[in-house]
């Protein structure tokens, strides 16, 4: 239980971010803006305080991966301090980066929220563009405290199986259901950032009735994941059906390149080592019959799920990316599920617990 | 069935199963021809990327051979190993692959005997199981 603030309703935190940022407790605010047009919304980051009108604190779209986007910056050269407000997700990714190395988070803070979930940015551009209150509703959703995201097809897919919509590590956790919002601190950060922008009003407050609706939420979100994977286990359960549901692939990369676990800046499928010479495609056909281009489609996805699913945070952004629509969540995030569990590891969980490709017990895995 | 002659990939480490390999053949001890053998310098260097390009390609198996727990020549690449091949085999079994066509063994630079074991016996398990399902497909 940490300390918190109470906000009236989403405005009031807005005023608290205004503050931060006169106050210098912070040099720049990064988060969901909406475009002039007021049809979609894009990551940015400010320190104008006029310009954080446009900025979108609860808001049902994931254009690109929030720790993708806060890794790409270099905040070491210039340790500019930045609070940082992503989804519960994207700050499950923060954590494996931080721990690979590609976040320095010194000076970042992190506010996430008690998620309702995203939509396809193609859908939330869409139904704005036609005139359709898409923020509106899903703030009041929120203040209904009803479940939205699960049951709408309209919803990311990633959202509707989230179980894990609650940030249980960032340094700020806004509590995002009912009428009346909280901003606890999770962290000593956290703590520090609300003491020098809060004057009054601070105090530890008890939060069991609030747990206690959210936890209906999760707990229909579950239901949902266990019964979509069991429905994907049924489905792809050899290499036929997998080969089958990848057959559209045409390794474009965009799953890799949006994904905030792929890091890594020497990924063979970054180098030449697929330009095969024409030989090697005699070489196939006279021993395969055929071979099915672009070539290496099979080889690219069980790769990236032997050199990264561990870290798969479940987020999404693969599928999101996909120009051709393959369920990529399903097969990133259940079968990481497995890969996890051999070293009873969560992604995201903690800052401390070690990488499992990263590290090794002495007496483990007898049976390999 | 039973004229199939299964091929089998082996990257072994070069301080280890590599010498051990050598050993079996100056010492002359008889095992089958199934196996080629890749040299590497740790068994911590094979990247399961080596070994699923292996069997995308119709390898009916693949043998990783390295130095015993504590043996090592850089402290823990073999324990590395052990993990990467653990994830490996998971996401085989979930994709309804017999994980048992990689086989990781420690087996260390005088036991050319046992290298010749591993081989014969890899030998006749894969023959049981027959030919590795992606040498006819034109997806890798
Ligand atoms: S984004 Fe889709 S089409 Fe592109 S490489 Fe990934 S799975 Fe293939
Ligand atoms: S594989 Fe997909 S779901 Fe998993 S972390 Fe990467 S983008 Fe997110
Ligand atoms: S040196 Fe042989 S396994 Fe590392």
């Amino acid at each position: 239980m940490g300390v918190s603030i109470e906000l009236n309703n989403i405005s009031a935190l807005k005023e608290i971010l205004k503050e931060s940022l006169e106050n210098k407790v912070v040099d720049a605010v990064l988060g969901l803006f909406w475009d002039e047009n007021k049809e979609t919304v894009a990551y940015g980051m400010t320190k104008d305080v006029n310009i954080l009108e446009r900025l979108e604190v609860l808001c049902p779209s994931m254009p690109v991966q929030g720790a993708r986007v806060v890794s790409n910056i270099k905040f070491t050269e210039t340790p500019i301090r930045v609070l940082c407000i992503i989804k519960p997700c994207e700050m499950r990714a923060v954590v494996e980066l931080v721990k690979l190395k590609q976040i320095m988070p010194e000076k970042l803070i992190f506010l996430s929220m008690d998620c309702g979930g995203a939509l396809e940015p193609e859908k939330f551009k869409e139904f704005n563009k036609f005139g359709k209150d898409v923020v509106g509703e899903y703030l009041s959703c929120y203040e209904n405290f009803s479940d939205f995201s699960y049951t709408s097809e309209n919803y990311r897919f990633a959202c509707r199986v989230c179980d894990r919509c609650v940030p249980k590590i960032s340094d700020l956790r806004l509590r995002s259901y009912g009428k009346t919002k909280y901003l606890e601190a999770l962290s000593d950060k956290g703590h520090k950032f609300l003491n020098e922008t809060i004057k009054d009003g601070l105090k530890e407050m008890d939060f069991s009735s609030y747990e206690d609706s959210l936890k209906k939420i999760i707990d229909n979100r579950k239901a949902n994941k266990d019964k979509e994977r069991e429905l994907f286990k049924k489905e792809i359960n050899s290499i036929e059906s997998f080969t089958r549901e990848l057959s559209a692939c045409i390794r474009c990369h965009n799953c890799m390149v949006n994904c905030p676990a792929d890091y890594c800046k020497e990924c063979i499928f970054r180098s030449p080592v697929f330009d095969h010479p024409s030989e090697n495609y005699e070489l196939w056909l006279e021993r395969k019959g055929m071979i099915k281009l672009p070539s290496d489609t099979l080889l690219f996805h069980l790769t990236r799920l032997n050199h990264m699913s561990t870290s798969c945070v479940s987020c999404g952004m693969c599928e999101t990316s996909c120009p051709v629509g393959i369920r990529l969540t399903r097969i990133f995030s259940f079968i990481g599920e497995e890969t996890q569990k051999i070293f009873d590891y969560e992604p995201g969980r903690s800052y401390t617990e070690e990488l499992p490709v990263a590290t090794f017990r002495e007496k483990e895995l007898d049976k390999v | 069935m039973s004229d199939f002659e299964p091929k089998i990939i082996g990257f072994l480490c070069n301080w280890c199963t590599y010498t051990g390999a050598d050993l079996a053949g100056t010492a002359r001890i008889q095992y089958p021809s199934n196996i080629r053998v890749i040299r590497m310098m740790c068994s911590g260097g094979v990247d399961m990327v080596y070994v699923m390009k292996a069997l995308l390609e119709g390898a009916d198996g693949v043998l990783i051979g390295g130095c015993h727990p504590g043996d090592c020549h850089y402290q823990s690449g073999n324990f590395k190993a052990r993990r990467r091949v653990a994830i490996l085999k998971k996401i085989l079994q979930q994709l309804g692959y017999n994980e048992d066509r990689v086989w990781l063994r420690w087996i260390s630079a005088s036991e050319g005997k046992k290298f010749a074991n591993t081989v014969t016996e890899m030998v006749e398990y894969l023959k049981k199981l027959g030919p590795n399902p992606f040498k006819y497909t034109g997806n890798i």
